[in-house]
């Protein structure tokens, strides 16, 4: 819906572009320099400290060929899904419960947010802590009831079920604030008539409720999505990768190509195919959204 | 609103303001006699370390303030990385290792410190350090840090369920195994190990190595982790790791005094730096149960399967500070006096201080200076091994883990190994 | 009958929840626990749910190094992130949703690449940024990066606010003689305050949590309380309570803020987020 072409409209339009131009100004300064720096090193071989050597898409080539790099991309993929899907329906029940309580929602609310105020780091100690044999918190939980806990850590299943617990632990309350918020604009109105109708609690969930929030579903599985794809620091504090390379996730995969193997090229590269895998399904998700609201 | 804006906008204003106000020179003049001068240290930081951190604040030079910044190990090696890379002068002492040293006098980033050692030789008495210990910091003929202390890897054993049982303290390898075995009774298990790939795993796997009279790579640099000697002493960790504790694989020092600590172990094999802390009564429920011996070898009389290591201090070589000044600062803190109040907590350098005396009263140090003398090896410190370390430790830890073979999967480190020195020009 | 079954829901739920902040809340006990026992007793294969509490630990952060100065140089930085980063990203939104065109459309989706790189990969390229521009240990600089970082996700968030409101409300404030400024700082600013509310705790959340870029950016001066307590991250046993008491101190102030601001995060998330 574009405005009438006067040449008053124009001058009107542009006078918002200017209000961006400070936020993308900060934005693009500090972005374009860092990213542009780590594609053009992507194309190089370069040990930091010595001279770079040129090698083209050599880096790229290597990588999609890399067995290690490939199982990284692999395990990352299957815990983002599996969060992320998790995390919406979680965080969904959760809101949806959060709806049904009176006056005690507020303290409990600050309770089940605490996990999100926490860093990523703090929440791999803390949990490697709960998961780990004999002394750990849940192994002792466990051995009151005599159940006998897994080797969490030693065995890559479990490791893997670990890491995927705790980012739903520490991230649902994402999804939960906003879906929380969004249940309280969904009109009553509509809630009104479909109960009128003779639609049970289910019905009026999925066919009124749901709808009304597609697109905060396809923000938080959009922004969760670009988030647990890029998951380091509570890995490497929780399992460092293993057992093996169980855990290894794409950042990790390319945090010791660059820094322990010193392979900042390849790193580098890494990087920017992270990136290109992140873009695509997010552009689609986004496109996704603007169609939810177009409605 | 208009006022709630403003005001806003000029705390913002006032914020910026200040914090570029608080923009002041990092280093004042190379004036060695008159203007007071500040050293920035970048530590790593455990008991002996800060031990020694304070011995440089405490014994500057006249005029010289040193000021000290501690990191853990990975935070200090990515930060001095990033500095030494760019050329910044933000730290003029920095806590090194041999490893470290290889790498970073690779890249021209430290100052070569051959000539103050001589001009300084009697003053400080370096002869009192080991020649075995220079070497360590060097890299192409020239020394590159000052050394502090040093470390080996020993045995733990319980004293009191070894006299209950009435076994001997093992000294082969075999009887390692059988003694873990028969002590490992309920709750307990015979014996832990650190295992987290790759830094600890590789100390433990090289400790091993060691003990079998292998080697990374033979006098040609071609990569030996299939040979007999790797596979023995993979094949001596898989069978302890049948009588470690539940979640082994995933050990760094602190799990595995956690585990000898709280009577959840009766062996382990750890470095002399954790060995004080058994008899601590705030760390440890088995104080004063806890007694050390070299770890066993191969055969009786063999090599101890034991590395040794050991930390200093290099100059950084664009430090805007007198470098000499440093020098002597750093020398200093690491003198005879300091590294004697320094025997607490950990193994000191000087042969002055590492009496018989104190061998005699402490016996992890005894243990430890045995494994030194009988072969105890060093880390390589080529700059490859990195990555050497990254690859063949993950591998070694599926292994452990039982999702890979040993033999192929060392036979697969091979070619990747070789593929890595390959590439680093090892085999023109 | 009906108001039966709605009294069964409302106790399920009550249970449902309570069950939830029980789980959010075990852990923190136990990390608590940690905090306040000496090492022995806190990795005990024999856990004790009554103990004495030990202030050790803390004594050691808070007394010895000084926490106090981490704590400001910690409150600064995020305090300056916050009020430099919400005006920008709430002007952008609202700038790019009235320019209504394909160029902001672009300009709002490729703002997000940032949040698809890898952040470790980006230490060195800031590092010399910041070693180029003699800015290393200043506040400057992690402001900067921070609000830089945070600026995507801000301004999709405000603009997820902003988008409802109708645009016959800068026509009529138009009407009533208000220049562009004026609507804004007038008539748009103050409905979506609850929305400034939300975008400011998510940019508190991000900026005072920070660590990697803190780590390398700042030295003494400028040290950061996530970075003070990074020390204390391995290679001493002791280090390891010292370490908790850190993770728990570090999240008492979170607790005290969200508390506060806890009104306008449902009433902002209310005002601003779906079509009716």
């Amino acid at each position: 819906m574009k405005p009438a072409r006067t040449s008053r409209g124009v001058l009107n339009r542009n006078r918002y572009l200017g209000f961006a131009a400070p936020s993308v100004m900060v934005m693009f300064a500090i972005m374009i320099f860092p990213l542009g720096y780590a594609v053009y090193y992507s194309l190089f071989a370069y040990k930091l400290g010595r001279e770079p050597t040129f090698v083209g898409l050599g880096n790229y080539v290597n990588l999609l060929t890399d067995r290690g790099f490939i199982g990284a991309v692999r395990f990352s993929i299957v815990f983002t899904l599996v969060t992320m899907i998790a995390q919406v329906v979680l965080g969904m029940a959760i809101a949806l419960l959060m709806e049904n309580v009176g006056r005690s929602r507020k303290l409990l609310s600050i309770l089940i947010y605490l996990p999100y105020f926490i860093s990523a780091t703090a929440s791999g100690i803390i949990f490697r802590w709960i998961f780990m044999s004999d002394w750990g918190l849940l192994s002792q939980v466990l051995s009151v009831f005599h159940i006998s806990s897994p080797s969490w850590f030693d065995d890559p299943n479990w490791a893997q079920l670990a890491v995927v617990l705790v980012e739903i632990w520490q991230n649902t309350p994402f999804a939960v604030i906003i879906f929380y918020a969004g249940l309280q604009a969904v009109s009553s109105d509509q809630m009104e008539a479909a109960a009128i109708d003779g639609a049970g609690a289910w019905r009026r969930l999925w066919h009124v409720t749901i709808p009304n929030l597609r697109h905060l579903i396809i923000l938080v599985i959009t922004i969760r999505y670009m988030d647990a794809f890029r998951i380091y620091d509570r890995i490497a504090v929780m399992t460092g990768g293993g057992p093996g390379d169980a855990t290894e996730s794409v950042s990790l995969f390319a945090y010791r190509t660059a820094f322990t193997n010193l392979h900042l090229g390849k790193g580098c590269a890494a990087g920017v195919l992270i990136l290109i895998m992140l873009a695509i399904p997010v552009s689609a998700l986004l496109k996704l959204m603007r169609n939810a609201e177009a409605d | 609103m208009k006022r709630i804006t403003s005001a806003v906008a000029g705390f913002a204003v006032l914020i910026t303001l200040t914090a570029c106000g608080d923009e002041q020179p990092q280093t004042e003049g190379t004036n060695e006699s008159a203007a007071p001068v500040t050293l920035h240290l970048l530590s790593h930081t455990y008991a002996s370390l800060e031990y020694y951190a304070g011995q440089l604040e405490a014994k500057a030079p006249e005029g010289v303030t040193v000021e000290a910044e501690m990191t853990n190990y990975s935070d200090w090696q990515e930060k001095m990385r990033l500095n030494l890379a760019s050329g910044s002068d933000s730290y003029d002492i920095t806590y090194i290792t041999p490893q470290d040293v290889a790498e970073f006098a690779a890249n021209g980033w430290l100052e070569p410190l051959d000539d103050f050692v001589e001009k300084y030789r009697d003053e400080y008495d370096f002869d009192d350090i080991p020649e075995y210990l220079w070497e360590a910091y060097s890299y192409e003929g020239h020394i590159y840090g000052i050394p502090s202390h040093q470390w080996a890897m020993i045995l733990f054993y319980r004293t009191d369920l070894f006299d209950e049982s009435g076994l001997d303290v093992p000294e082969t390898l075999g009887q390692l195994v059988d003694t873990a075995k028969s002590m490992t009774a309920d709750g307990r298990s015979g014996i832990t190990l650190t295992l987290a790939a790759a830094d600890m795993l590789m100390v433990t796997y090289q400790s091993f190595l060691t003990a079998t009279g292998g080697w990374f790579w033979d006098d040609a640099y071609k990569p030996q982790f299939s040979s007999e000697a790797s596979l023995t002493a993979i094949d001596y960790i898989m069978d302890l790791y049948e009588y470690t504790p539940a979640d082994s694989s995933t050990y760094t020092n602190n799990e595995a005094v956690v585990a000898m600590g709280q009577d959840l172990a009766t062996m382990a094999l750890l470095q002399t730096t954790r060995s004080s802390a058994m008899d601590d009564p705030e760390q440890s429920i088995v104080v004063g149960k806890v007694g050390f011996a070299s770890a066993p070898s191969l055969t009786v009389g063999g090599p101890s399967a034991a590395i040794w290591n050991t930390a200093g201090y290099s100059i950084p070589k664009d430090s805007a500070q007198d470098k000499e000044l440093i020098f002597r600062t750093i020398a200093n803190a690491t003198d005879k006096q300091s590294s004697a109040g320094g025997v607490e907590s950990s193994m000191p350098c000087r042969e002055s201080v590492l009496t018989e005396d104190l061998l005699d009263g402490r016996s992890d140090y005894a243990a430890a200076w045995k494994a030194i003398q009988s072969g105890a090896t060093l880390r390589p410190t080529i700059p490859e091994f990195g990555e050497i370390m990254e690859i063949s430790m993950t591998a070694l830890s599926s292994v452990i883990t039982g999702q890979a073979e040993a033999r192929t999967a060392m036979e697969q480190v091979d070619k990747e190994v070789e593929a890595v020195l390959k590439d680093a020009g090892y085999y023109n | 009958m009906n108001s039966d079954r709605h009294k069964l829901m409302r106790r399920a739920s009550l249970a449902g929840l309570i069950g939830v902040a029980a789980i959010s809340v075990i852990p923190f006990y136990y990390v608590f626990t940690i905090a306040s026992k000496t090492p022995a007793e806190a990795f005990s294969a024999s856990f004790q749910v009554f103990y004495k509490i030990t202030w050790d630990n803390f004594r050691q952060l808070w007394v010895d190094d000084n926490f106090l100065d981490y704590f400001v140089n910690s409150m600064i930085v995020t305090a300056a992130s916050m009020i430099v980063s919400v005006p920008l990203a709430t002007l952008a939104a609202y700038g790019l949703i009235r320019h209504e065109s394909r160029f902001s459309n672009r300009l709002l989706n490729s703002m997000l690449a940032l949040r698809m790189f890898p952040p470790m990969l980006l230490l060195i390229p800031y590092f010399l940024l910041a070693d180029t521009l003699h800015l290393t240990d200043t506040y400057t600089i992690l402001v900067l990066i921070i609000v830089a970082s945070n600026q995507p996700f801000a301004v999709w968030l405000m603009r997820g606010f902003l988008i409802t409101l109708p645009k016959e409300l800068d026509e009529a404030a138009r009407i009533d003689g208000c220049g562009l400024i004026k609507t804004v700082t007038h008539v748009i600013l103050p409905l979506s305050m609850p929305g400034i509310g939300t975008a400011a705790i998510f940019t508190f959340l991000l900026s005072y949590n920070e660590y990697l870029f803190a780590l390398v950016l700042t030295g003494k001066k400028t040290m950061t309380l996530t970075v003070a307590v990074g020390k204390y991250a391995a290679e001493e046993l002791i280090y390891w309570c010292t370490n908790a008491a850190g993770v728990v101190s570090i999240i008492a102030p979170i607790c005290v803020v969200m508390v506060l601001l806890q009104k306008w995060l449902v009433k902002g998330l209310t005002a601003g987020a779906v079509k009716g």
